[in-house]
């Protein structure tokens, strides 16, 4: 039977630790993992998160479900995606009941050594209502600072994924596919010139062939230029 | 009776080149008055317009070697000399699908930017550096050449007086402005040599009264002279087929690999990429850069063939082949036109001299000294430090420029692009494209191409009378030689670290 894990996560770092921990079992039991990630409307929720922030030190900053696909990627577990807004505790308790989950794993939200600003804890909340087991891990400090370290090392930056987009774009395909077609063209022009000069100095119509080739790659260059140009505006104009 | 051009000193053609030179000088130091920040001077704040920048790099990139070399390189080479053209245009392919858009992306000032963006490592931009710093030297070369050919006739000065010139003035424009003013005037003198072109083709044309294609039949039929004897030396179908400068058939190849891959490794063309403000403006700009080269080389065929026709029909004979275009000027349109003409080649090669001054300048005082060195005091020491390099860097430049006098100038620069080309390249397209390149391999590769290279160029005909490496462009060998490394090296370094994480 397919094993589904249930992770939600909001990028802190009880929720890093709980994503290595949930990653680990998911790979064990050949389970898929649903990452589940909750944006809160409610304002009335805003105290609860701002006891989690006081007791864990805050935000990492981290995209948890980034965090979470990488890591899984790098262990060939299968994922999931999720994206809810609303309420907490009541969101993960209906995603884990709609994708017929197995297990939720997820972080303490409980503020060691801040007990007195324990104010409610998600996961407590979670456990009373979910309808499968709910494993709730305790983060060590050393469990912490591998956490960071780990969240600080793989993830991209802006740039490298403004510059895997660019890369993924179907304006850069098709750009590759243009490059493809004039590469074919300049390496027959120069495995000519190299080896097959007769066939280069050949009379056609008033000129050679090398020359006419040579004036082809020319214009090809422009002609290429001139329609990739007017198609990635067009792309670019559409937004896509 | 036929006569090479004289080395007189010419009070008209003088008059018009001063003219030219000073106007150029003043754009420069109208623009000057905005500069105001580190980031300037490098690449004038990042808005430039796209237009403007294409037709810059068009002025950046048809300098000396294609007006005075690829021109000279047909009329004496004939199909060879137009390969040079066909090959300069194909590196700007690669530079449109493959690199303009992903590396504005990257980086913010330097061709090293990008690569430390990925690696975040102080010996990627210091082999990022220096290899920028060595092709632009490279490069320097066959601009100071051509800078001394062309003085020469037209003022009456000796061709070293020429280079120290040019140095001088580039020196004096990139120590007190810096990239906006270089970008404006590359942008006028782009025009201009593009105008200047098209008359001369039209003059050509004119004045043998044939059609374009019909001119280029008459020298199947009838043979191509030599422009220094004016004797008729080749048949049509020789001339106008591969085999008279590349007598070895591998040159052909390696050349070919050298040009079609060197543009994007341009240090100074790389730059310019970061002086528009958004991806797709780089790409723009590259489109507009196209249109205007591959409009210019087509032209540079019938300015060069022209040199050797009308030097066949006796009209007048050149004795050095990097002043064919000037020559077929002076016959075409007198005193004038070739003043014109030689003044807009020299006020090219001022421009293109500048922007690899500003690329070598970038590299010493944006990487080397803030980066590497940490002097991350002020912006003001850092523009101090790239001002002194401008200096440095022209100095050496006008050295080299002296002692490399007399040879082709389309030539020096295929050596140029095949160092660019083997050290960057493989560099770039491993950063861009491949995940699995590591911080050794992009050093390993930089520098097993940068020295390959050179290596072999100093061990080849070029160099030697007897030499130890046959082919005159060592692109064939560095350029694969340059991915081999940086593959071998990030895959070796790849399994080392997984192995020191599976241990640990």
């Amino acid at each position: 039977m397919n094993h589904r894990i249930l992770l939600p996560t909001n990028g802190s770092l009880p929720a890093l630790v709980a994503t290595k921990e949930a990653v680990r079992l998911a790979k064990e039991k050949g389970a898929t993992l649903v990452i589940l990630r909750v944006v809160e409307q409610d304002p009335a929720m805003y105290l609860e998160q701002v006891s989690e922030d006081v007791g864990l030190r805050g935000g990492t900053g981290v995209d948890g479900v980034i965090f979470a696909q990488a890591l899984a990627g790098e262990a060939g577990v299968r994922t999931e995606i999720i994206e809810r807004e609303g309420a907490v505790t009541g969101e993960i308790i209906r995603a884990a009941e709609e994708s017929q989950v197995n297990m939720i794993v997820m972080g303490s939200s409980n503020p060691r050594g801040l007990a007195g600003l324990y104010l409610g804890s998600v996961a407590e909340a979670v456990t009373k209502r979910a309808k499968v087991s709910v494993y709730i891990v305790k983060p060590t400090e050393e469990d912490i600072e591998l956490a960071l370290k780990l969240a600080k090392t793989p993830l991209p930056t802006p740039e490298e994924n403004a510059l895997r987009s660019i890369i993924h774009s179907r304006k850069f395909k098709v750009g590759l596919g243009l490059f493809g077609i004039y590469g074919v063209l300049y390496t027959t022009f120069t495995v000519l010139g190299t080896f097959g000069r007769d066939v280069m100095a050949t009379r056609i119509a008033g000129l050679n062939v090398g020359l006419i080739m040579g004036m082809t790659v020319i214009l090809l260059a422009i002609i290429m230029a001139v329609s990739f140009n007017y198609y990635a505006v067009k792309v670019e104009k559409e937004g896509l | 009776m036929a006569a090479v051009l004289d080395n007189s000193f010419k009070p008209l053609a003088f008059a018009l080149f001063m003219l030219i030179t000073i106007a150029t000088m003043a754009i420069s130091v109208y623009f000057s008055r905005r500069v105001r920040t580190a980031g300037h001077y490098y690449v004038a704040g990042g808005g430039v317009k796209w237009f403007v920048n294409g037709i810059a790099f068009a002025g950046d990139y048809l300098s000396a070697a294609s007006f005075l070399g690829v021109a000279g390189m047909i009329a004496f080479s004939g199909f060879d000399g137009f390969m040079y053209g066909i090959g300069f245009l194909a590196g700007w392919i690669v530079a449109l699908f493959l690199i303009a858009e992903p590396l504005r992306v990257m980086g913010k000032y330097t061709f090293a930017d990008a690569l430390v963006h990925k690696f975040k490592s102080k010996r990627v931009r210091l082999a990022a550096a220096i290899s920028t710093l060595v092709v632009s030297v490279f490069y320097l070369i066959p601009q100071m050449v051509g800078a001394g050919t062309i003085v020469q006739p037209l003022i009456g000065l000796d061709y070293a007086w020429g280079v120290v010139i040019v140095g001088g003035i580039v020196i004096l424009i990139t120590a007190t402005a810096g990239m906006v003013s270089t970008t404006w005037v590359q942008f006028i003198k782009g025009l201009l040599l593009l105008v200047a072109a098209l008359g001369l083709t039209i003059a050509v044309l004119v004045l043998s009264g044939f059609g374009p294609l019909e001119f280029i039949t008459h020298f199947l039929e009838n043979g191509a002279s030599n422009p220094s004897t004016g004797l008729f030396s080749h048949s049509g179908d020789v001339f106008l087929a591969p085999g008279i400068k590349f007598t070895n058939p591998l040159d052909y190849a390696s050349l070919a690999l050298a040009l079609i891959l060197g543009t994007a490794a341009l240090p100074h063309i790389l730059i310019r990429y970061y002086t528009v403000p958004k991806p797709s403006d780089a790409r723009k700009s590259t489109v507009v850069a196209i249109i205007a080269i591959g409009a210019f080389y087509i032209m540079t065929l019938f300015l060069g063939l022209g040199a050797n026709y009308f030097a066949g029909q006796g009209e007048f004979l050149i004795n050095d082949s990097n002043l064919s275009a000037p020559t077929l000027a002076n016959f075409a349109g007198g005193e004038v036109f070739f003043a014109i003409i030689s003044s807009i080649a020299f006020a090219t090669i001022l421009g293109t001299v500048s922007g690899l001054i500003m690329a070598a300048a970038g590299a010493i005082a944006h990487d080397l000294y803030t980066e590497i060195l940490g002097k991350k005091t002020n912006e003001k020491s850092a523009l101090r430090v790239s001002k002194l390099t401008a200096v440095g860097v022209g100095v050496i430049a006008i050295l080299l420029g002296i002692m490399a006098e007399g040879m082709n100038v389309a030539f020096l620069v295929g050596l140029a692009f095949a160092i660019a080309a083997s050290a960057n390249i493989p560099a770039l397209i491993c950063t861009l494209f491949w995940k699995g390149a590591t911080e050794k391999g992009i050093v390993a590769g930089i520098f097993t191409g940068l020295v390959l290279s050179i290596v072999l160029i100093a061990i080849s005909p070029t160099m030697m009378a007897d030499p130890f490496f046959s082919l005159n462009n060592p692109g064939i060998v560095s350029i694969p030689a340059g991915f081999a490394v940086t593959i071998g090296v990030s895959l070796l370094d790849k399994k080392k670290q997984e192995v020191a994480l599976a241990t640990s």
